[in-house]
């Protein structure tokens, strides 16, 4: 699989081009045939400038691309990249998920949505490793970095989680997580 | 998403709702299954107020229903709309509509006004093409769809824009918008 990461932004970018009133109407006006940025000029009745400002976003974003029609500098709608970019959306959902294919981050989202009740509290702690360290991870991200904790705000903050904060505390202490000093927490990096 | 908004309007909802990435990811967890705000907080590390602004953004663009259950708010992913929206909007014959209320003449009506003098008639025949082509289109509509022209009654109508008839008049055809037949013309639709 692609770089998941990559991939998003991608999408972002590509529907970022498109939440604009201008540019929608520059590729309805284009759907139909290509023109001139003069010619889009006078059409939309936009200034110059600012045409092809959009004219330069859209080509960016590979929806619009320049050709030379009878010596003339003319864009057109380049419908490809908008079919290609449909796909990818209706990919994205229909996305298998098999554990196997999911990148590690996946993982992570993956298992929290199981494990997760609706009051984003946790329905159990994973018996399995892998899975319990996911959970760990997340509870850590609860603790900054440098911040000293007795073990009383330590549970508090745990407990936000889950009931049984011996076990979760004992768990980021043992795996390294959670330093430990005389009865004072701390998350090192 | 409401009914009565224009092409243009819905379009540019959609793409907003979408232009974000941890609307993409509420997205992307929401197809997995359905969450509350709580858990999607929990998963995303996000503030619950940030996800509940994130999910009517999605509401609005009818990307996402919500229903209750045991007193929280869960979310789930309208796939068929997402489908159907994607299909819809990023279809060719849709994206026209997008520009249903630009006026496609305007360059047309700039240049003819540039090119004509107060009684209406040619001040020059425009050498570049885009140019020509408008004072094409604007004799064109002198003609009536249908009905049948000498080349006498075609160098006529010409003549009332310039007199040089037979350049103008071999341009309509060599565009096919008039055609010729054994010495008789006519416009097509």
């Amino acid at each position: 699989m692609e770089s998941n990461e990559n991939a998003q932004a991608e999408l972002v970018t590509f529907f970022k081009t498109l939440c604009d009133e201008n540019r929608l109407k520059i590729i309805g006006v284009l759907a139909q045939q290509a023109h001139s940025m003069e010619e889009l000029v006078s059409i939309l009745d936009l200034k110059p400038v600012l045409v092809s400002h959009h004219l330069s976003k859209l080509t960016e974003a590979g929806l619009v691309r320049a050709c030379t029609q009878s010596g003339c500098r003319v864009y057109e709608l380049h419908t490809d990249a908008l079919h290609a970019m449909s796909k990818r959306l209706l990919a994205e959902e229909a996305r298998p998920n098999a554990v196997a294919e999911l990148t590690e981050d996946a993982f992570d989202r993956k298992v929290m949505v199981d494990f997760l009740g609706r009051d984003g509290r946790l329905k159990a702690i994973p018996a399995q490793q892998r899975k319990y360290n996911v959970v760990l991870r997340r509870i850590l991200a609860e603790f900054p970095v440098g911040e000293r904790y007795s073990e009383k705000q330590v549970n508090a903050i745990v407990k936000r989680f889950h009931d049984d904060t011996a076990t979760l505390r004992r768990g980021l202490v043992d795996l390294g997580w959670l330093k430990r000093e005389a009865g004072i927490y701390w998350r090192e990096e | 998403m409401e009914s009565n908004e224009s092409p243009l309007d819905e379009l540019v909802v959609f793409f907003k709702a979408l232009a974000d990435g941890n609307r993409l990811k509420i997205v992307g967890l929401l197809a997995q299954r359905s969450l509350s705000t709580e858990q999607l907080a929990v998963i995303l590390d996000l503030k619950p107020a940030t996800v509940s602004h994130h999910l009517s953004k999605l509401a609005e663009a009818g990307l996402v229903q919500t229903h209750t259950e045991s007193h929280y708010k869960v979310y789930e992913l309208q796939a068929d709309a997402l489908h159907a929206m994607a299909k819809r909007l990023l279809a060719e014959e849709t994206l026209p509509d997008a520009a249903s209320d630009v006026d496609v003449d305007a360059y047309d009506r700039k240049v003819v006004a540039d090119f004509s003098k107060r009684d209406g008639r040619l001040k020059e025949i425009p050498a570049q093409r885009k140019k020509r082509e408008a004072v094409l289109r604007h004799i064109l509509e002198e003609f009536r769809v249908g009905k049948r022209y000498s080349e006498k009654q075609v160098n006529d109508i010409i003549g009332r824009f310039h007199e040089d008839t037979a350049t103008l008049r071999r341009e309509l055809v060599g565009y096919g918008w008039l055609k010729r037949e054994a010495g008789v013309y006519w416009r097509e639709e």
